[in-house]
């Protein structure tokens, strides 16, 4: 367990002494603030007698959307810069494993999403100094976002570990993340047989409850297996390596 | 290479195929944490009794928008949740562009829209939520319903009036959704013969003497009754309650340690409903806004009981003095809690074995107007109440709770709020990790 924390830190380090994480963070926090504000204000207008449904659903689902735009650039650089600065070679010359590899870079990307995440909560807070309000449908949305989280990150490591291109690595990312949005994008235009198993497999529409203020458990368990199923998709592309001959 | 590949390959089918396990197996036994503070993802206990009741299969048929996937998402985990709740229900989803010949044979032309077949018998639901399909199942395959009259015509409260503080149309449709047909009588000199239930809701003005007789040789009869009488109540009326072995106290029941914020403290609150009654009985917290205490007197044939009372802290302002200002408890006088301010009395019917008449009197009537029925336990009870005289065997279950009403937003901000979230949530937070990148950028070209 050591090692990843020592590679988490030293991409922690890495991530923290560059301008790009800020960047992204500073994007990410002013996409979020915008939202909130313009959610909020909707909701104070016209939004209804209900906060769960008029205003906390639209924040998380607009929060959703900046995620999706924002996870794919952390994580791009992740393999991809080291595979072309060619100091992942260096890398797998120390005594380390590439599950410890994999995990210590994925945890690193994670805190830094959780972070992002949880700078965003400054809106809710001065919100509830105001206005008390009941904390539990924030809770399941937030906790819905940490996992939203998981499984970004962990289809974006593994995009990273199949290119040295980090914008190709961001656009496969893009690629898997937006067409399980889009996939259930309008039922009209996809068969009705086919309508029920999409849905199943939308990872938008396992993330809808915890925007609602409800935390059901074939939604985490939904999350949390995809992103298993990235997760061993990077560990074995990463593997093959021994061989590829690299 | 090749085998690398294959390997590869068998690896990722069997690790997608244990995850498919789990995925099956979670979605086999599922799990909800509902955190919405009105519970709207959790079935009422009083749904999954009606829903344990059930003894026939019900289909339930939805017709959605393609184009309206949220509301959709919203309609199916309802349903969802009745089909986890009891296994006879069965659900199909349509779309009704897609669907017409379906829609035309079940009468269906508007999206969202549910029809619950039970047998021959079949319901159509508009709006799909707890309520309303609670209700369509009731009627499509609970108990028949139940032919409500609500006497009119000396100033009761009436089912008709939409009026905020004396209406009781809320208390109708709440009846309604229970299989109670409410309807209006004008004057009870002759009771319907299909009347299940009679309500006689705080009349003002006295009931004919003629009336009187109706209602009493009506319950004599067998018949049921809800007799609901404020503090000042007509003479008649206390009368008609009085032969079945109620007497009004005609005071006046303080609840001060009750009360609620920015009220008088004359609102009785109702602590315990009589477990033997109601042997699965919630909390039904009721506010009677202004009751008066009950006696139950022993008359042959009838046996009456308690069926509510207020708390330990409550007393009887014997002389009603409360009104005019803030009276205090004088000993000797005044009488303490606990009071009881509803009865129930059974009257048995000569030569007509298995047969019982059965009245309700509660000690106050302003609880079933539109100003208070949703206001803590008032729809319980009313409800509850109603059920206990008119079915032999009373659905006593907490109701799902009342939709949250009006379209306003139960949130105003000040222009200096709305100026300090802006600042605080937008700008503030971006603006200064954008001055840490500027920073880290700065650093990075002179290092």
């Amino acid at each position: 367990m050591r090692k990843p924390l020592l590679i988490c830190r030293r991409e922690l380090r890495a991530m923290c002494g560059g301008p790009l994480a800020y960047v992204l963070g500073a994007i990410f926090l002013l996409l979020t603030g915008y939202f909130f504000y313009s959610d909020l204000a909707l909701f104070v207008l016209v939004g209804g007698a209900n906060p769960t449904r008029g205003l906390w659903r639209f924040v998380f689902l607009d929060y959703r959307l900046v995620a999706l735009l924002v996870v794919p650039l952390l994580t791009m650089r992740l393999f991809a810069e080291e595979r072309k600065l060619g100091t992942l070679e260096l890398l797998w010359t120390y005594p380390v494993r590439d599950r410890d590899v994999l995990a210590g870079k994925f945890l690193a990307a994670l805190v830094v999403y959780l972070a992002m995440v949880a700078s965003t909560a400054v809106g809710p807070c001065i919100l509830y100094l105001l206005h008390p309000f009941a904390a539990g449908p924030l809770l399941a949305g937030y906790f819905g976002m940490a996992l939203l989280g998981v499984a970004f990150v962990a289809c974006g490591i593994a995009a990273s570990t199949v290119t040295e291109n980090q914008v190709v690595s961001a656009m496969l990312t893009y690629g898997v993340l937006v067409f399980s949005w889009f996939a259930t994008w309008n039922e009209a235009a996809i068969g009705e047989r086919i309508a029920p198993f999409l849905l199943q497999l939308s990872l938008f529409d396992h993330f809808y409850g915890f925007a609602q203020g409800v935390i059901d458990s074939r939604d985490v368990v939904y999350l949390l297996a995809f992103a298993a199923l990235f997760l061993f998709l990077a560990l074995r592309a990463l593997g093959a390596r021994a061989w590829q001959g690299v | 290479m090749r085998r690398p590949v294959l390997l590869l390959g068998v690896q990722i089918a069997a690790v997608t195929a244990i995850l498919g396990c789990v995925l099956a197996l979670a979605a086999l036994h599922p799990k909800r944490l509902d955190l919405t503070p009105e519970r709207r993802f959790t079935l009422s206990p009083y749904t999954r009794e009606i829903l344990g009741r059930l003894s026939d299969d019900v289909r339930v048929t939805l017709f959605y928008s393609s184009q309206a996937g949220a509301m959709r998402r919203e309609m199916a985990d309802l349903l969802a949740l009745y089909r986890e709740t009891q296994p006879r229900i069965q659900v199909r989803l349509y779309d009704l562009d897609r669907s017409p010949g379906i829609a035309k044979r079940l009468g269906v032309s508007s999206y969202n829209t549910a029809v619950i077949e039970a047998g021959a018998r079949r319901e159509e639901v508009d709006l799909v939520n707890e309520e309303s399909m609670t209700a369509a199942l009731l009627a499509a395959a609970g108990t028949p319903p139940v032919p409500t009259y609500f006497v009119v015509g000396h100033g009761e409260h009436d089912p008709r009036d939409d009026d905020e503080r004396r209406g009781a149309s809320q208390a109708a449709r709440a009846l309604a959704a229970e299989g109670f047909e409410v309807r209006v009588l004008e004057g009870a000199a002759a009771v319907p013969a299909d009347a299940g239930l009679v309500i006689v809701a705080g009349p003002t003005r006295d009931l004919r003497s003629a009336e009187i007789d109706a209602l009493t040789a009506w319950v004599r009869d067998g018949g049921k009754a809800v007799v609901l009488v404020d503090p000042a109540t007509p003479a008649g009326v206390a009368s008609l309650v009085g032969r079945f072995g109620v007497e009004l106290a005609g005071d006046l029941v303080v609840d001060e340690r009750a009360r609620l914020f920015g009220t008088d403290g004359l609102s009785a609150r109702v602590a315990y409903l009589n477990q033997t009654l109601f042997p699965d009985a919630p909390e039904v917290h009721a506010l009677l806004p202004e009751a008066q205490s009950l006696r139950v007197l022993d008359v042959p044939g009838v046996t009456a009981d308690y069926l509510a009372m207020t708390a330990d802290s409550t007393w009887a302002d014997v002389d009603r003095r409360a009104p005019d200002g803030d009276p205090a408890f004088r000993p000797g006088r005044d009488r303490r809690g606990p009071l009881p301010v509803a009865t129930f009395a059974r009257v048995s019917v000569p030569g007509r074995e298995g047969t019982e008449g059965r009245l309700v009197v509660i000690g106050d009537s302003d609880f079933v107007t539109n100003l208070h029925l949703n206001v803590l336990g008032n729809r319980d009870l009313l409800l509850t109440t109603a059920e206990l005289v008119a079915r032999a065997d009373a659905l006593a279950a907490a109701r799902p709770a009342a939709p949250i009403g009006g379209v306003f937003s139960p949130l105003t901000l000040t222009a200096r709020e709305a100026r300090l979230v802006f600042w605080g949530a937008v700008v503030a937070p971006s603006g200064l990790l954008a001055l840490a990148a500027l920073a880290m950028a700065r650093r990075r070209r002179y290092a």
